[in-house]
């Protein structure tokens, strides 16, 4: 940092008026501060076993009370197609309702909009990444196998890093379902509370993005053709496994 | 001592003064009232917009499941939301008790008190709303966080209206208000360095067509840019404009040379984004995060009779 440099020097003004014990201190809260802020996008969403993920475990008591601790990866690495959140509502065996989320047609004002976007999105990025009991119970056995012969080549500390990853992933797994099973379930009883009814089907679909070549030939953004086939995530009752004091009157 | 542990030891003091300067240097206000003003109202939208589906994403039947950020926390649950003990027949009351603190905190009223009490709900909205916030959110809240801890009230406020201080009773430059600035600045490079270099990773910013990909999104679309598939290259130079400007960022908005271009492309950038995605409430909030690098000369010459 050179003085010339750097054009902040006409916000402030004069020298300091706090003592150097002060500045020491303010300047240690500082640094402990930046450190913080830092490890946020730094361990979100790559952490490393070793390394980072331990320092973000660690911070994750601030980042979460502070609201901190977010990746800021905006479009990166690259902007996506976008996913919904499409929905049958049956009142017995009739088809009460088809909706979809985001809408723009019902969804308003725009942030609002963009609010039941981000939910679709956040549904679809969950079922997308969270593999099958059994993709999962074989990636385990994988891990195990693969932390045996680092351990009987006497790579010690290799295995138990990929021991701490695969006890981290047998943790998280449960939850991570049951997160998702939770999250699908609001969203039915919602729908049906908004809407009436008392069956729900849940689906996902994603919105490809057209190639410039495919729009100058006449594609439109909003072209059917370019959704994928909704893939059915649930079908849920009315009240169906809510506490009884949660359910509708 | 002999001389390189000398130029070592110099060189060290010429840092610690250098970060001296950088922190703790007063500064005056009229800078951070205007982000607290402009902050404000976007923070005051926001959470206004939510009255819309209040109940949806805030009421005891949640769209989103009360513990969806406990199942989230992998040990350690530190998310914290006042909306986990609010009674429902409570939603609505204090609902409008925040947007009214809020408004108070954007016009400048007891801002020692509201900017603390808006923090406070800026986080605590977020947290329940886990799964449907975004950027914008994360922008408010850090905001609103930094602002509650220097005196942004001093300028473009009722606190100093109903004071009766003119143009000669100006506050005293304080460090509070240089170290809230810096944290907003510092805070705003360190977003635009990891979603700058979040974009390295992605080959279509490489080949230039990421914003393509963008504009051609029809969920985010609210201006039609298809026009851009028979103008690649001008999609090309958009795409390696925004990413030149935003992987430089943390370094060139520092110097007084690069710093009013670098500022400038933010807001087209943002606006830009505002205005053909849907995000003007993201857009704005980016904006007024770079207005934290305006200078208080500047901001006197242009804004100085409304900051009173």
């Amino acid at each position: 940092m050179s003085k010339k440099l750097i054009s902040n020097d006409d916000t402030a003004e004069g020298e300091s008026p706090w003592s150097l014990t002060t500045r020491r201190a303010v300047s240690f809260l500082l640094a402990g501060y930046l450190f913080v802020l830092f490890f946020g996008p730094m361990t979100n969403p790559i952490a490393t076993e070793e390394l980072t993920l331990p320092i973000a475990r660690a911070l994750r008591p601030l980042h979460q009370a502070l609201f901190l601790g977010h990746g800021y990866r905006f479009f990166a690495p690259n902007p996506g197609p976008s996913h919904l959140v499409s929905y049958k509502i049956y009142d017995g065996a009739d088809l009460l309702r088809e909706g979809k989320f985001p809408d723009r047609s019902r969804h308003w004002p725009r942030v609002i909009y963009h609010r039941w976007f981000m939910l679709s999105e956040t549904l679809y990025e969950e079922l997308n990444q969270t593999p099958d009991q059994a993709s999962f119970d074989e990636s385990q056995r994988l891990l195990l196998e693969e932390i045996a012969r680092f351990e009987q080549a006497g790579l010690t500390r290799t295995a138990r890093i990929l021991k701490s990853r695969q006890e981290r992933f047998a943790r998280l797994y449960p939850a991570t379902l049951k997160r998702i099973d939770q999250l699908k379930q609001a969203i039915a009883q919602k729908l049906l509370e908004k809407f009436g009814g008392n069956r729900v089907e849940l689906f996902v679909q994603e919105r490809r993005l057209p190639s410039p070549a495919q729009v100058i030939l006449g594609t439109k953004l909003s072209d059917p053709q370019q959704l994928s086939e909704p893939i059915l995530v649930g079908e849920y009752k009315r009240d169906e496994g809510l506490p009884p004091e949660a359910r509708q009157p | 001592m002999n001389r390189e542990v000398l130029s070592v030891a110099e060189y060290a003091r010429s840092w610690i003064q250098l970060w001296d300067r950088f922190w703790f240097r007063p500064a005056e206000s009229i800078v951070l009232g205007l982000v607290r003003l402009l902050a404000g109202c976007v923070i005051f939208y926001t959470h206004v917009a939510w009255s819309f589906e209040l109940e949806t994403f805030f009421g005891p039947s949640s769209i989103i499941p009360a513990d969806h950020r406990g199942l989230l926390a992998d040990g350690w649950n530190f998310y914290w939301s006042h909306f986990d003990w609010l009674p429902g027949f409570l939603l609505w009351p204090a609902h409008v008790a925040a947007l009214v603190i809020m408004a108070l905190f954007a016009l400048g009223w007891k801002t020692r008190i509201t900017s603390i009490l808006t923090a406070l709900l800026v986080i605590s909205y977020a947290n329940r709303a886990t799964g449907a916030q975004f950027g914008l959110d994360q922008i408010n809240a850090f905001l609103a966080i930094y602002l509650a801890l220097g005196p942004s009230g001093e300028y473009f406020s009722l606190d100093r209206w109903l004071s009766g201080r003119g143009e000669a009773t100006a506050p005293v430059p304080s460090v509070m208000a240089n170290l809230s600035l810096r944290l907003i600045q510092v805070h705003m490079c360190l977003v635009y360095f990891f979603a700058g270099t979040g974009k390295l990773l992605g080959q279509t910013w490489w080949e230039g067509t990421a914003i393509w990909g963008a504009v051609a999104n029809f969920e985010y679309q609210t201006l039609d840019l298809t026009w851009l598939a028979g103008e690649l290259w001008f999609v090309n130079l958009l795409t390696w404009i925004t990413l030149f400007w935003e992987v430089s960022y943390s370094f060139l908005i520092w110097p007084r040379l690069t710093r009013p271009i670098w500022i400038l492309i933010a807001v087209a950038v943002h606006l830009g984004i505002g205005v053909a995605m849907g995000m003007m409430t993201f857009g704005l909030i980016m904006v007024v995060g770079n207005l934290s690098f305006l200078t208080a000369p500047f901001v006197r010459r242009w804004l100085g009779p409304l900051a009173r």
